[in-house]
């Protein structure tokens, strides 16, 4: 669906995006994650011709947007829907109007774009608030109604630009639901840019980590964040507060055993004590992933690690803070 | 014997006698203004949709002409009126026959307002969101489909109050143009005011202006607020 292969970008002098590539399968979702100013708008933007690129290629639906003309462009963009961190919808229209507004673009004649436009706000559960001005709508509200304004036009390819960011953690879940669900519906395929590490989790069977305008990691996102390559850890992980005796070891449990008591077990069998520092639950798209990061004394770390080691569990150590060791 | 008349029916007679002219002149001052406001309008806007196409941030940039709009606008924006009035009347001439009255006036008037209304409007449309832009590129809009479909109406409310901004301060230039022969209220004010002594003339012409300013923001406010 979407091949980007070597692409630089740069403003002036500053470099924003280094030598990235990608694939997006057709009907997936796939992640751009990383933090503010790492160049994940920009990338984009290129895929839809928003932006212009120095060198490098961009293949969206076997066209290369670079060398598209003006017209050839306006065409590709049609098929991607977009929607924006924030909404973006035009205060002086109210909600149907701001649905209908692709549509007028492109001289759908009036009796489908009201079809149309009433379909779309039932798939995305405003057909009461067609009269409304945005003003008058919440923040989850009006990122329903940009993406059914997104997917007037029947898009392939729906770009999401921080499209939660500006929602509170609630709207945040029903929109990504909402988004799932088209997914699955329609067959859409979804590049969603966040730098929000939870949405990608959620949502991403494959992501792209971005870092300062170059691609830090890419594939399969539980892989990615279970066992990151060197030098990624910082990016994506927590610190966790330590203890400053002992040697803290972070632990990822695979989902056949995340529901096991395996903390408990491990320190009956070693018998030997160690404190937890820190964890959490992360869900996976349909998966839930255990963290913990524990504290043992040094002279316990290897009987630790080796029942580790024997049980296939996930860990790294953690030395003050910076992860140096790992074993997935 | 026969009552004299009391100052209030004087003053109810002189007024009497004054109000054909006042009225005469009163409607010269619209038609000034509003033919005025009317075609600057038209050719600011033209010139603003311009600015905003070749600006530095605009849809279509292009360094050499903006900067070539922008020393246009600046020239024409610093030029006294009461000189562009006397320099631009072989132009005058040329469009409407004639030098005197308030038909030769608005041909100065225009002339002097287009560079302002330029800026006034492309102030509003760099005021439209530019997310909101983005979204409608992303759609797939031109340029033209994002000027009037989408800068135009987002930035109409603000515009209407630049249009009450216009039409006052064409009010103020149409008095001047008065003075050198324009016609309106404010000739009427200079000439009978002024050079004859008749203070109440004056003063009627004045409020009379007062007034038409008043109504002018009044509308032009409560348009505002509809649109918004």
């Amino acid at each position: 669906m979407i091949q980007v292969e070597n692409l630089h970008k740069r403003y002036g002098e500053r470099q924003v995006l280094r030598d990235i590539s990608l694939q997006v399968e057709a009907g997936e979702i796939f992640g751009i994650v990383g933090h503010s100013g790492a160049g994940k708008s920009t990338l984009l933007r290129c895929l839809n011709g928003l932006e212009k690129y120095d060198s490098g290629t961009v293949v969206v639906m076997d066209q290369e947007v670079g060398s598209l003309a003006e017209k050839k462009l306006l065409t590709l963009r049609r098929r991607m829907g977009m929607i924006f961190q924030t909404f973006n919808l035009m205060e002086r229209r109210n909600v149907f109007e701001n649905v209908a507004f692709p549509l007028e673009v492109w001289h759908t004649p009036k009796a489908g774009i009201r079809d149309r436009v009433a379909a779309l706000l039932r798939l995305v559960g405003l057909e009461d608030k067609a009269g409304e001005r945005p003003a008058n709508l919440s923040g989850g509200q009006k990122q329903r109604v940009g993406i059914a304004r997104a997917l007037a036009l029947n898009p392939e390819i729906l770009l999401c630009d921080e499209a939660t960011s500006a929602l509170d953690p609630r709207t945040t879940l029903s929109i990504l639901d909402l988004l799932r669900d088209i997914n699955a519906r329609l067959n859409l395929t979804i590049i969603l840019v966040t730098h929000q590490m939870e949405v990608v989790k959620r949502m991403c069977r494959r992501t792209l980590i971005l870092d300062n305008g170059l691609a830090r990691g890419t594939g399969e996102t539980a892989e990615l964040f279970l066992a990151p390559p060197p030098g990624l850890r910082r990016l994506i992980h927590d610190e966790y507060a330590h203890i400053s005796q002992g040697v803290n070891i972070r632990l990822g449990f695979p989902k056949e055993i995340a529901r096991e008591g395996i903390i408990s077990s491990m320190a009956r069998s070693l018998d030997l004590d160690f404190s937890i520092v820190g964890g959490s639950l992360e869900r996976y798209q349909e998966d839930v992933l255990g963290f913990l990061v524990i504290n043992v004394l040094p002279e316990h770390l290897e009987k630790t690690l080796d029942y580790l080691r024997a049980r296939k569990l996930r860990w790294q150590v953690l030395d003050d803070g910076q992860p140096e060791d790992c074993h997935a | 014997m026969p009552e004299a008349p009391s100052s209030f029916a004087l003053w109810l007679e002189r007024l009497a006698a004054l109000t054909p002219e006042l009225l005469e002149s009163s409607l010269d001052t619209l038609y000034m203004v509003f033919f005025s406001s009317f075609f600057s309008l038209l050719a600011g806007f033209a010139l603003a949709v311009c600015m905003i196409l070749t600006g530095p941030a605009g849809l279509n940039p292009r360094p050499g002409i903006y900067r070539v709009l922008d020393v246009a606008v600046n020239l024409g924006r610093s030029f006294p009126f009461i000189i562009l009035l006397i320099a631009i009347i072989p132009l005058t001439r040329l469009i409407t026959g004639t030098t005197i009255g308030s038909a030769a006036s608005i041909v100065p008037l225009t002339v002097a307002a287009i560079p302002f209304v330029g800026r006034l409007l492309e102030a509003n449309f760099l005021e439209v969101d530019r997310g909101v832009l983005e979204a409608a590129r992303a759609f797939g809009a031109n340029n033209a489909q994002i000027i009037f479909k989408v800068i135009l109406p987002e930035a109409l409310p603000a515009i209407v109050l630049n249009v009450a901004v216009l039409a006052i301060t064409l009010l103020g230039y149409s008095a001047m143009a008065g003075a050198v022969g324009g016609g309106g209220l404010g000739d009427l004010a200079i000439k009978y005011g002024y050079n004859r002594f008749q203070v109440d003339v004056m003063i009627y012409a004045v409020c009379i202006l007062v007034l038409m300013v008043q109504i002018i923001q009044s509308v032009c406010n409560f348009f505002y607020k509809k649109l918004r």
